[in-house]
């Protein structure tokens, strides 16, 4: 008698253990997929505010015009990628875009001083730390995530209920962890 | 190390409910004290004045256990009311004690001030965070949480004006901190409570000492003696008691908070540099926050008044200190940037010290000139301010540089094309020159708005919008104008001023104002805050205007003087 009481009880803690800590991993998951909306949202502003800075440096920069060509290239490309890898990808090429932009511009102190410009560089100034945070947070969540999922004893009841590790946002051009070359 | 805002979340702080307990405590003994008093003072009044014949002994009564619940029972009660008094409605209460304000959309300053916010939060995942600004040339930061989930985070305006956009976002960070740990809502409760205590304890303050000037030594005849001495020693007990308990408070807020906020800064900024040269710039100057309340030291991120208990190490300042010092958060941080604190100190020298640059005279530089085309004729040659101030000029008019034979529309020069913004036409403001007559042109100079005429370079603004730009030192200086504040200051400490000539305008009448256009009082020379600048302000609206150069002149003597 006594013996089935207690393993009823053993039994019920089990259980109660069980789904503390799948409830646990649910948080950890929905945080992750939270971090990745955001990140969606500072890169769809950064596309958006785009064609105006295009419009406003055109004025001041006619004989730039492959660089600006270059920014609204791959402005589409970052739009229209769909997979995580090419968007991942088209993001990268597209900051590259805007630094030679940005760094052309030094060359037209006009365009520097100029009200609208001065705003939209702070814009994107902003939108791109955004973005910095935004993958920082992502990151830091899948981190988290991932450690739990590979605990012992936790991994038990990822397995059981198919809790998977989820993937870093990384920077995916070699080229772009190279460190830049100064030259005078 | 859990700082993500999710997980903090779950695990709150039970520090604020053990302070409530404390409070019904306090409450309690304080009560008890004061009926125990009366009940005998009554006993032994009543029995030696009335009852002189009785042969009832005198003994002190304690109370029984009726009386024991009726005064928990009034203790809790009072104890529930200042508490709910304290935390209702926290953070629009101490926003209007601190003199802190909102962030002004139009001002660049306070602009950059919300993005950063908005970066900080996206960095804590999403917590919303409000802006406030005060007023004042000290630089300091603090944080505020409530009940209701609102969270703000405060700066002044010195420190927007001297860190540069790393530095602040390293302070938003250590505030942001504060909030996800939750311990900033444990710091606004006490603060609140504290401020209540406080007060009163000032007034009583006061009281008692009125009382001990006016019993004059205690020298006091009859019956009458007997009841001032017992009030006054009431009275004291009283001030003893309020300053205990705040005291007390100051024991729940650790001075390890600030450790702990410093490293989930870096943590979530990755920056300890930053947040280094930007504790070291604060402590070291004008770290006060305009401020005349002690209460509220705890929620700052360097101390506003200068406590040398922060600077010790005993255990008495590590219970009592709300701060640790500032040398050991220095050197915390900067041994995770594997730098020592020489090399911070030559780094910050480097910056160079804006007001003292000497730069080139904008006017005297020529601009390009410009003809316009309108009505059949060609009208110029004008340069770009006096292009903009044309009335009748359209985005279609017809316009060539001048030497220049490409003829472009108004709309496709990007020199102009900026009037035809809506928020920028002149007409919009409805404000003219008081001396040409033309209308004002709003623009931005040093994160500020200001109206501007195009043709005297004259300039309209208000007060607050002349604070900022005291503080702001976007800009050096030309040579001319170093010379002139030379002169200024040089004048100011040799004697009293004499009255300038009137220039060449006729201002014995004074300018009209253009606000407010007031027919009787027109607007007066006067000295700014004691500068020996000569400018005119409405007496009505506040307005000041300045002629062509004095806005550049008042800050060049301004700066200066100033110790920064």
């Amino acid at each position: 008698m006594i013996a089935l009481a207690v393993v009823l009880g053993i039994v019920l803690l089990v259980i109660f253990w069980i789904i503390g800590i799948y409830n646990g991993l649910v948080q950890l998951r929905e945080n992750v997929k939270n971090g990745w909306s955001q990140i969606d949202v500072q890169l769809k502003r950064r596309h958006d505010l785009i064609p105006n800075l295009v419009e406003t440096a055109k004025g001041y920069m006619e004989h730039e015009k492959e660089t600006l060509e270059n920014v609204i290239k791959a402005r589409q490309q970052a739009v229209d990628a769909s997979n995580i890898k090419d968007k991942q990808m088209a993001e990268n090429f597209l900051s590259g875009t805007l630094k030679s932009l940005f760094a052309v511009s030094e060359n037209y102190p006009n365009l520097k001083a100029d009200q609208q410009m001065m705003k939209l560089h702070e814009e994107l100034t902003t939108t791109e730390n955004k973005i910095g945070f935004s993958r920082q947070y992502y990151n830091d969540e899948v981190n988290r995530l991932n450690v739990a999922v590979q605990s012992f004893p936790d991994n038990i009841v990822a397995g059981m209920f198919n809790f998977a590790k989820a993937d870093f946002f990384e920077i995916e051009e070699p080229s772009e962890k190279e460190v830049p070359t100064v030259k005078f | 190390m859990p700082y993500s805002f999710t997980q903090i979340e779950k695990e709150k702080s039970n520090t604020i409910y053990i302070v409530l307990c404390l409070l019904v405590v306090v409450y309690f003994v304080f009560s008890l004290l004061a009926y125990l008093l009366v009940k005998n003072f009554l006993n032994f009044y009543v029995m030696t004045e009335f009852l002189r014949n009785s042969q009832r002994p005198l003994a002190f009564e304690f109370i029984n256990f009726i009386e024991f619940m009726c005064i928990l029972m009034f203790a809790t009660i009072i104890g529930c009311f200042h508490w709910l008094s304290s935390v209702d409605n926290l953070v629009p209460r101490l926003k209007q004690m601190l003199f802190a304000k909102d962030l002004d959309p139009k001002d660049s300053y306070h602009q950059k001030f919300q993005n950063i916010l908005d970066e900080v939060s996206v960095a804590i995942g999403g917590k919303k965070i409000e802006g406030l600004v005060i007023p004042t040339m000290a630089m300091n930061a603090f944080a505020l949480q409530d009940f209701e989930g609102r969270a703000a985070i405060g700066v002044t305006e010195g420190l927007l004006a001297r860190l540069s956009r790393a530095q602040i976002e390293a302070v938003v960070g250590h505030e942001a901190a504060h909030i996800v740990m939750e311990d900033c809502l444990s710091t606004t409760v006490i603060s609140s409570i504290m401020q209540i205590f406080g007060d009163p304890a000032k007034d009583v303050n006061a009281l008692t000492d009125g009382l001990s000037y006016r019993s004059g030594g205690f020298r006091v005849r009859g019956r009458g003696g007997g009841y001032v001495i017992l009030f006054w020693y009431l009275f004291c007990f009283l001030r003893w008691i309020m300053r205990s308990i705040s005291n007390l408070l100051r024991l729940f807020i650790s001075r390890q908070r600030e450790y702990r906020a410093d490293a989930v800064a870096v943590r979530l900024t990755r920056d300890p540099v930053s947040l280094a040269e930007a504790l070291h710039k604060i402590s070291s100057r004008w770290r006060g926050a305009n401020l005349n309340a002690q209460n509220f030291e705890a929620i700052f991120i360097v101390n506003p008044l200068y406590r040398s208990i922060d600077e010790s190490t005993s255990i008495a300042s590590d219970l009592l200190a709300t701060h640790p010092p500032v040398n050991a958060r220095l050197s915390v941080l900067l041994d995770m940037a594997h730098m020592d604190m020489d090399t911070l100190v030559q780094s910050l020298k480097k910056s160079p010290d804006k007001a003292r640059r000497i730069v080139q005279d904008v006017s005297l530089v020529s601009s390009s000139k410009w003809l316009i085309f309108n009505q059949n004729v060609w009208h110029g040659p004008y340069n770009v301010d006096q292009v903009v101030s044309l009335d009748w000029i359209r985005p279609d008019t017809l316009i060539k540089k001048l030497g220049d034979e490409k003829l472009s529309q108004a709309f496709k020069v990007p020199e102009v094309r900026h009037i035809f913004n809506k928020e920028n036409t002149s007409s919009g403001n409805g404000l003219s020159c008081p001396i040409c007559a033309v209308m004002l042109n709003k623009t931005d100079y040093e994160g500020v708005e200001i109206f501007k005429c195009n043709v005297c370079k004259g300039v309209l603004l208000g007060t607050d919008e002349v604070e900022k730009i005291l503080i702001r030192e976007d800009f050096g200086f030309s040579e001319r104008i170093h010379n002139i504040a030379d002169k200024i200051k040089k004048e100011n400490n040799e004697g009293w001023v004499e009255k300038k000539e009137d220039k060449q305008l006729n201002r014995e009448n004074g300018l009209q104002c253009p606000k407010c256009k007031h027919q009787k009082e027109r607007m007066r020379r006067t000295f700014y805050r004691g500068f020996r600048v000569e400018l005119d302000q409405c007496k009505w609206c506040g307005l000041l205007w300045f002629d062509k150069d004095e806005l550049e002149i008042l800050q060049c003597v301004f700066e200066k003087g100033s110790f920064v």
